[in-house]
C-alpha cells in the first residue's frame, strides 16, 4: 500500500517537471527564433535584394539587416505610451507596425548595371506573390522601385517594399503601418490652422 | 442528376460572364503595352497609382483641400512612363508612340490638343460619355530626341487638371507635362 501511495504521490511531481522543463526548452527556442527574426527580412524584401544581388557580379557585404516584428513595435508603441511624447512623434511610433532594411555593398565596381534585368527578375518574384511595382526610377547607376500588394491595402494596414540601388550600395526597406495615427495629427493640425485663422480674423 | 447538369449548364456561363465583365478594363484605361528602362543608363521612370493608394491620397487631404480630393475621388489609376531615347530604342518608341495615337484614334478617343514644336510632339486625347462625362485621359509625347512619354489618367479629369495631380501625387513627370497642356492650344476640331 505505502510502495502504490509513494508511486501515485511522486508522479504528478515528475509530470510538472517535465512541463517546467518543456516550457524552459519552449521558451529557449522561441527566444533564439525571436532573436534571429531580428536579423532575418521578410520573404518580399528578400527577393528585392535577391533580384539586385543576381544582377550584378561581385562580392556583396551586409553592412546590416534588421527586422523589427509586430511583438517589437507592440512593445515600443505601449511603452511609449508611458512617457509624455509630443503628438507628432507619438504619432508616428503608433503609426509603424513593422519594419525592416537590410543595406549591402558589393566589393567590386559592377560597372555598367542591367536595371531592366533587375526589374524584371523582381517584377516576376513579386508578382507571383501578388505584390505590384508602382514605381520604377532608373537613371545612370540608380535604381528604385517600390512595390506594394495587389490586395489589402487600407488606411489601417499599408504595406510596401522598396529597392534602392545607388552605385556600389544596395538597401531594401520593408515597413507596414497604419496610417489612422498619422490622419488625426493632420486632422488636427488642420483644426489648429483653421482656428488659428479664424482668431486671427477675429 | 438531370436537374444539376440542367442547373450547371446555366449557371456556368453566367459566372464565366459575371467573371469576364469583372476583369474588363475600364474604358478610358489604354494599354501602352510593357516599357524596359534603356540599355546604357538612359531615364526610365515609371509610376502606377492604383485606385487603392489614390483613395488612401484623398484621406490624407480630404479635410485640407475638399477640392482636390473631389478630384482624386473621381479617379480609379494613373500610369505615367517616361522612356528615355537611346540608339537602341529610339525607333522602337516612335513606333510604339504612332501605334498608340493610331490605335486610340480608331477606338473613339479625341485628339484635343496637338502641339509640334522645336521637334517636340504633344498629343492630349480624351474619352467621353455623352460629351459631358471624362472616362479617361491619355498624353503621348516625344520630346526631341530625349525621351518618349506615356500619361494615362482613368476618370474624370480635365486636361488643365493635371499638373495639380501631378503636384498632389509627387509624380514630377506628370506635373511638366501638365504645365506644357496648359500652355499649348486645343487642337482643331475636325470638320
Amino acid at each position: 500500500m505505502v510502495t502504490t501511495n509513494r508511486s501515485e504521490s511522486s508522479f504528478p511531481l515528475f509530470r510538472f517537471g517535465e512541463i517546467v522543463l518543456g516550457g524552459i526548452v519552449v521558451g529557449f527556442v522561441v527566444l533564439v527564433i525571436g532573436v534571429i527574426s531580428y536579423f532575418r527580412l521578410s520573404p518580399e524584401t528578400t527577393i528585392l535584394r535577391e533580384s539586385a544581388m543576381a544582377g550584378m557580379r561581385g562580392t556583396w557585404n551586409k553592412t546590416i539587416a534588421l527586422n523589427v516584428g509586430v511583438l517589437t513595435t507592440s512593445a515600443v508603441r505601449a511603452g511609449s505610451h508611458l512617457f509624455r511624447l509630443a503628438p507628432e512623434p507619438q504619432a508616428a511610433l503608433d503609426a509603424v507596425r513593422a519594419a525592416e532594411v537590410g543595406v549591402y555593398k558589393i566589393s567590386e565596381n559592377a560597372g555598367q548595371v542591367d536595371h531592366r534585368a533587375i526589374l524584371a527578375r523582381a517584377d516576376k518574384a513579386m508578382s507571383a506573390r501578388r505584390w505590384d511595382r508602382v514605381v520604377g526610377v532608373s537613371r545612370e547607376n540608380e535604381l528604385v522601385a517600390v512595390y506594394v500588394p495587389r490586395r489589402g491595402l487600407s488606411a489601417q494596414r499599408i504595406q510596401c517594399c522598396v529597392l534602392v540601388l545607388q552605385g556600389k550600395d544596395l538597401i531594401v526597406v520593408g515597413a507596414t503601418g497604419n496610417l489612422d495615427p498619422l490622419l488625426q495629427i493632420a486632422g488636427k493640425n488642420f483644426d489648429l490652422k483653421e482656428a488659428t485663422q479664424h482668431l486671427a480674423l477675429r | 442528376m438531370k436537374s444539376l447538369s440542367v442547373l450547371g449548364a446555366g449557371v456556368l456561363p453566367l459566372l464565366l460572364a459575371v467573371k469576364l465583365y469583372g476583369e474588363t478594363p475600364p474604358p478610358g484605361q489604354v494599354d501602352f503595352g510593357t516599357f524596359s528602362a534603356p540599355a546604357g543608363g538612359g531615364e526610365f521612370v515609371e509610376v502606377n497609382v492604383t485606385g487603392s493608394l489614390i483613395s488612401l491620397a484623398t484621406k490624407f487631404i480630404e479635410k485640407d483641400q475638399p477640392d482636390v480630393a473631389q478630384v482624386l475621388k473621381g479617379l480609379q489609376s494613373v500610369r505615367v512612363n517616361v522612356i528615355g531615347l537611346t540608339d537602341e530604342n529610339r525607333s522602337d518608341m516612335e513606333t510604339r508612340v504612332q501605334g498608340v495615337r493610331k490605335d486610340l484614334e480608331s477606338k473613339g478617343w479625341e485628339r484635343i490638343v496637338k502641339v509640334q514644336d522645336k521637334g517636340q510632339d504633344v498629343g492630349v486625347y480624351l474619352k467621353t460619355q455623352n460629351k459631358d462625362t471624362v472616362q479617361g485621359l491619355v498624353v503621348v509625347v516625344m520630346d526631341g530626341g530625349k525621351e518618349a512619354v506615356f500619361v494615362n489618367v482613368v476618370g474624370d479629369i480635365k486636361p488643365e487638371q493635371l499638373a495639380m495631380l501631378g503636384e498632389k501625387l509627387h509624380i514630377d513627370p506628370l506635373k511638366k507635362i501638365g504645365h506644357q497642356v496648359e500652355k499649348s492650344e486645343p487642337a482643331p476640331e475636325k470638320p
